[in-house]
């Protein structure tokens, strides 16, 4: 039980850095993206 | 003195050389920002005591323009402006916010995250792809080894014998001479001090400040809220230059060290809380206190506890009592009263609340005899009177200085406020420059390598001293000595007994025993000796299996702390699930490995000399982390020491630092049964075996039962 246990926290720790990831990447996308076409 | 020349300045002297030439080619913007924020400071400045005192003025801030970068151009086609992914103007930035949250939601850029991330995967498998076949080898190594038996004790293998080679060689001389390189620098401020201002200039700190300041100046006087955007890409643009300069992987660890010192400070915070609430259980709770459960609860454990925080508590509340009487007379120079009364203590003219008091009342009777300010402290007394009216009742300044001195005597004490029947260990340090002296209680915090340089122990409890009547020794010169602190008692019943172990005494035997030495008259008056300034400063902790063990007369002055269950270790620090995994993992793989290894053979080699030596430094870490974060909680149940009424449910929490960092020794009367061991000629294997499963008649009338001989006395 808690090995389960801090299995779910790291698979949440996961998700929530890739979350955090998600909002990095779309923030560098858009800069990328800026510096091409000029936004 | 030495006088040579160390070698490490020409070294630090040329890395002083290294930054300096940094400074020139890689940040020269650095110089011309630093300039301007000294502009719009000083202009900013001005322009705020102009406003401030009405002056008439034509002063424009400047803390709102744009930085020039460069300040200083060399050729016209240079860059003026670094690219940040910050736009420059609130409605640029509203563009690409908006522009952020449309690409957020499209499907595009989500399945080129998913794809990102695939490619971070694909990379760290390709690190473990290169890991694996060393995996492998060591794999196969120590398999190897498990096949061949040896009793080659301590013989080191070849390649072992080449590997310590090897870093004798290489790694230790390397790692020594950077140790002491860190210690050279870290003696001379004037290197790392210099190097740090030198890369807080590079990376605008400085700048960052003054124009912090500059826009506070400007913007008290203008509430120009429109331009407070423009300060907000302005500060982005001064940390581009660290964000852009300093490596991902330097981020990634300074981000990985913040993200443990926040987690660490959550530990501690959350510690604090638990000592909160155990001062609050233990605050709620009588002057007698008796705590009961069976073998292995954790009951010294929890009186330890609570000893060590009722003692801070203790002097925390003469410091809150000081406070309070010495605004009763706020211009009373108490330090003259307070230097007075250490000296005292030096000469052992007061050594304890009624010597401070009669020293106190000796002062008062010289002063009423000719009154001047030098029999008063230096108080003047003309100016700023003698009395204080606290609306109950109106109080001489006397009485105030006879409390206040009994209380300073209180919080001054340098040794431990305990007295026990067991050593507990106490390492509160007083801070003294000496002015007012102060405590540091703190007790998660304290380095481990430290703590035999400054502790102190609990003072051996004399019980005559808590006799009223009959004592062992008549003439204990420590007879009277008890007065205030926190008594602490293990195993109180076999000490007091109960009417049924103390039916064959009596009150009039020639001898002290438990029912004619007034232990308990003592008990219920103990308060009446401690009081100072309406505070008992005494408190009675016990501890026993059962409750009924001590005799019900006393008990019952008690309540009873009822320790039901023990918890296991929890940790405070949050966040460390995935260390846990891999060292479960680790430690149980290596654990199996190691004592297959062992049984096997008695030789050493290098597989298993380098999976021990990385096992240990994760064992180290793992359990430092528990033992600076580790508490467990106790479910207790509090009840009067009547037992007629309702239990209460509680919890209690026993902090790992705070109670296993030497604090008192969990078998506190094992030298009693070593002493009776030494005596003994037999040891367990020198004990005599059934012979079979079933006992012989020989072997049962060895066993010196009772039971079995009223069984042969029967045939």
């Amino acid at each position: 039980m808690k090995t389960f246990k801090r299995i779910m926290w790291v698979l949440l720790g996961v998700l929530v850095l890739a979350v955090i990831g998600y909002f990095i990447y779309t923030a560098v996308q858009l800069w990328i993206d800026g510096l091409t076409i000029g936004i | 003195m030495d006088r040579r020349f160390d070698y490490r300045h020409i070294i630090c002297i040329l890395t002083t050389i290294g930054f300096l030439a940094c400074g020139v080619f890689v940040f020269p913007a650095a110089l011309g920002r630093i300039i301007e924020g000294g502009r719009d400071f000083g202009l900013s400045v001005a322009y705020y005591f102009c406003e401030v005192f009405g002056i008439p003025h034509t002063i424009t801030p400047t803390v709102n323009n744009l930085p020039q970068i460069p300040f200083f151009p060399s050729t016209p086609d240079e860059p003026s402006m670094p690219v940040t992914p910050l736009p420059n103007t609130w409605d640029g930035f509203k563009v690409s916010w908006t522009a952020y949250w449309r690409l957020w939601a499209t499907m595009d850029n989500f399945t080129g995250y998913l794809s990102y991330l695939g490619n971070v995967l694909f990379t760290l498998c390709e690190v473990l792809v290169i890991a694996l076949p060393f995996v492998l080898i060591l794999y196969i190594c120590l398999n190897r080894y498990l096949k061949k038996q040896n009793n080659d004790y301590d013989k080191d293998s070849r390649p072992l014998r080449c590997f310590k080679w090897l870093v004798a060689h290489f790694y230790t001389p390397v790692k020594t001479w950077l140790i002491g390189l860190y210690g050279f620098i870290r003696e001379r401020k004037g290197y790392w001090v210099t190097w740090l201002c030198l890369w807080l200039f590079y990376f605008n700190a400085f700048t960052i400040v003054l124009e912090f300041l500059a826009f506070y100046f400007y913007f008290v006087m203008s509430f120009d809220v429109l331009n407070i955007y423009r300060q907000v890409y302005k500060l982005f643009l001064d940390l581009w230059t660290a964000i852009d300069f300093i490596p991902v992987w330097v981020w990634v660890i300074i981000g990985l060290i913040v993200f443990d010192k926040f987690r660490k400070k959550i530990a501690y915070s959350r510690l604090r809380h638990c000592e909160m609430r155990n001062r609050g259980f233990i605050n709620a709770r009588p002057i007698v206190l008796m705590v009961c459960g069976t073998m292995g609860k954790k009951k010294t454990t929890a009186i330890t506890d609570m000893a060590l925080s009722q003692e801070v508590m203790f002097r925390d509340k003469a410091f809150e009592k000081i406070l309070e009487n010495d605004l009763k007379f706020p211009s009373f120079p108490w330090i003259n009263l307070e230097n007075e009364l250490k000296r005292a203590m030096e000469y052992h003219e007061v050594y304890n609340l009624a010597t401070v008091k009669i020293w106190a009342h000796k002062k008062a009777v010289r002063w009423f005899k000719t009154q001047t300010r030098e029999k008063i402290f230096n108080y003047d007394y003309e100016r700023y009177g003698l009395i204080y009216d606290d609306k109950l009742k109106v109080v001489d300044v006397w009485e105030i200085i006879e409390i206040y001195a009994q209380l300073y005597f209180i919080y001054i004490i340098q040794s431990s406020l305990l007295i026990a029947n067991y050593s507990v260990r106490v390492d509160n340090v007083l801070a003294d420059l000496g002015n007012f002296p102060m405590w540091n209680s703190e007790f998660f915090k304290s380095d481990s390598r430290l703590i035999d340089s400054y502790s102190r122990h609990a003072h051996i409890l004399d019980f005559d001293s808590l006799r009223l009547g009959r004592k062992i020794i008549e003439n204990n010169p420590q007879k009277d000595g008890f007065e205030f602190g926190v008594i602490v008692i293990t195993e109180i019943g076999k000490e007091r007994g109960n009417s049924l172990e103390l039916q064959e005494k009596k009150k009039k035997d020639d001898t002290a025993n438990q029912k004619n030495d007034l232990f308990n008259s003592w008990l219920k008056m103990v308060r009446h000796s401690a009081t100072v300034d309406n505070f008992p400063f005494v408190r009675v902790i016990t501890d026993e299996q059962r409750p009924e063990s001590w005799g019900a007369d006393a008990r019952d002055l008690c309540e009873i702390v009822h320790i039901r269950e023990s918890g296991g270790t929890c940790l405070a620090m949050p966040f460390f699930s995935l260390a846990e995994l891999l060292y479960g993992w680790l430690f149980g793989k290596f654990a199996g490995l190691y004592y297959r290894y062992r049984f096997v053979r008695s030789d050493n080699t290098l597989p298993m000399y380098l999976l021990k030596a990385v096992t240990a430094k994760i064992h180290y870490y793992y359990t430092g982390i528990y033992n600076r974060f580790g508490f467990c909680t106790l479910r207790v149940q509090v009840e009067s020491g009547t037992q007629d009424g309702q239990l209460d449910e509680n919890k209690y929490f026993l902090m790992s630092k705070k109670i296993y960092s030497k604090r008192f020794s969990t078998d506190c009367f094992s030298d009693f049964f070593t002493e009776k061991a030494l005596r003994s000629p037999v040891g367990i294997d020198d004990l005599r075996e059934y012979a079979t499963e079933k006992a012989t008649f020989d072997e049962l009338q060895a066993q010196n039962s009772y039971f079995i001989n009223d069984l042969l006395n029967g045939l």
